[in-house]
């Protein structure tokens, strides 16, 4: 049997927390996901630090650190170079989008999230 | 004398044979000859088939290739068929996820509503929900005061400090809705998108009757930059919302209440031990 995918899901929203894990708790030719979650990006990186994780979602405005900090941390570091980030963030101008990129997200999204396309992009990344 | 017999006898003889070679000859030349014009017949006959075998050929090639169209297009009919299924699975998947994510959007904005009854955490949560699930921008809510008679601001995103912290009932659009207790949608220059009732059903067993009750209001000024428009999923949810967020609301502010009432008796339980 395959090991279950780990994933970080990093936001201060409670509420998105839910629904993120929700919604993707269990994908078509990956199988079942496990999740961890963290109120903001200082919980996250801790959080990661200790953790082998395959899958990093982020939201990007949160307090004591921010997503953007969270990606360019986990970047730094010569072992965390592949694994896949996406952002999910209410900010949509192209600078925010190229500023979350640039640092070394995988994706972009925007919030309100569809489900479907978090779905297609989290199964890309994972295979 | 003898020998000169023999020698007539031999030419005579060798005279018979030269005339039966020379039949023999013409006869050789006739059958040459016949062959020649048998040739020439075969070759005429040759000529004369060769259109209607080909012709036979044709009409069989014909008759296949028609039959081949027409499995041709009997599995272009097949093909055609199993594509507009495959279309109509497809649509049918899409109208299910999006099915799916409306319920799994509804099942957390309850359970985030329903899980606190602390009045600012029920605030809060649709806080959260009008951000993450619908993508409101700014937007406030409003409950009404004891007496009925005025909205006032509970919270909400509101990046314009000049927004009203309280509304009578009756005035403006805010409190027209809440007069009127129907929704309102603006047009796209509105300053209002929408504004909507939030209310609750209450049954008096006593009386045996059922009446609405209104907790506040909901009103949604902008949408986040990269969100054009609400959809059909969007007025849903945000109905349903209003429903939920009532409900919530309400049961918060009567466990403070109650809250309230239960330390006021103990209070006055304790002045009466003390005295």
């Amino acid at each position: 049997m395959a090991m279950e995918k780990k994933v970080l899901v990093v936001d201060d929203s409670a509420t998105m927390r839910q629904l993120l894990i929700m919604a993707v708790r269990k994908l078509d030719g990956i199988g079942a996901l496990n999740f961890v979650e963290a109120v903001d990006g200082k919980d996250g990186y801790e959080k990661f630090s200790t953790g082998n994780f395959d899958l990093i979602l982020s939201d990007i405005k949160m307090p004591n650190m921010t997503g953007l900090d969270l990606v360019a941390k986990v970047r730094q570091e010569a072992g965390n170079k592949t694994i896949p980030i996406i952002i999910i963030s209410t900010k949509g101008e192209e600078h925010d989008i190229q500023a979350g990129l640039s640092l070394g997200a995988n994706e972009y999204l925007l919030k309100p999230i569809s489900t479907i396309r978090l779905k297609e992009v989290i199964t890309r990344l994972l295979t | 004398m003898a020998k000169a017999e023999e020698l007539l006898k031999i030419f005579n003889k060798s005279q018979e044979l030269l005339a039966d070679l020379q039949n023999g000859q013409s006869i050789i030349e006739e059958l040459i000859l016949e062959n020649l014009h048998l040739k020439a017949k075969l070759s005429g006959l040759q000529t004369d088939l060769a259109p209607k075998v080909i012709s036979l050929k044709e009409k069989e090639l014909e008759e296949e290739n028609k039959k081949l169209r027409l499995q041709v297009g009997i599995l272009e009919n097949t093909v055609s068929s199993v594509e507009k299924e495959n279309r109509e699975f497809i649509q049918r998947y899409v109208e299910i996820e999006k099915q799916n994510e409306g319920l799994a959007n509804l099942y957390v904005a309850s359970y985030q509503l329903h899980s606190t009854l602390d009045t600012q955490r029920v605030v809060s949560a649709i806080v959260e929900i009008m951000i993450n699930l619908i993508g409101a921008e700014e937007f406030a809510i409003f409950t009404v005061n004891e007496d009925s008679t005025e909205l006032i601001l509970l919270g909400g995103e509101l990046t314009q400090n000049n927004h009203r912290k309280k509304i009578p009932i009756g005035e403006d659009i805010e409190g027209q809705v809440a007069l009127k207790r129907t929704v309102y949608r603006g047009d796209s220059g509105s300053n209002i998108l929408i504004s909507i009732p939030l209310e609750i059903t209450v049954s008096n067993k006593t009386k045996n009757e059922t009446n609405t009750e209104l907790i506040g209001i909901l009103s949604v000024y902008k949408l986040l930059n990269h969100k054009k428009n609400f959809t059909s999923l969007d007025y849903e949810l945000l109905n349903l919302l209003a429903g939920q967020a009532a409900t919530a609301l309400l049961s918060a502010r009567l466990y403070q209440g109650t809250e309230r009432k239960l330390k006021t008796i103990e209070g006055f339980m304790n002045l009466l031990r003390q005295s």
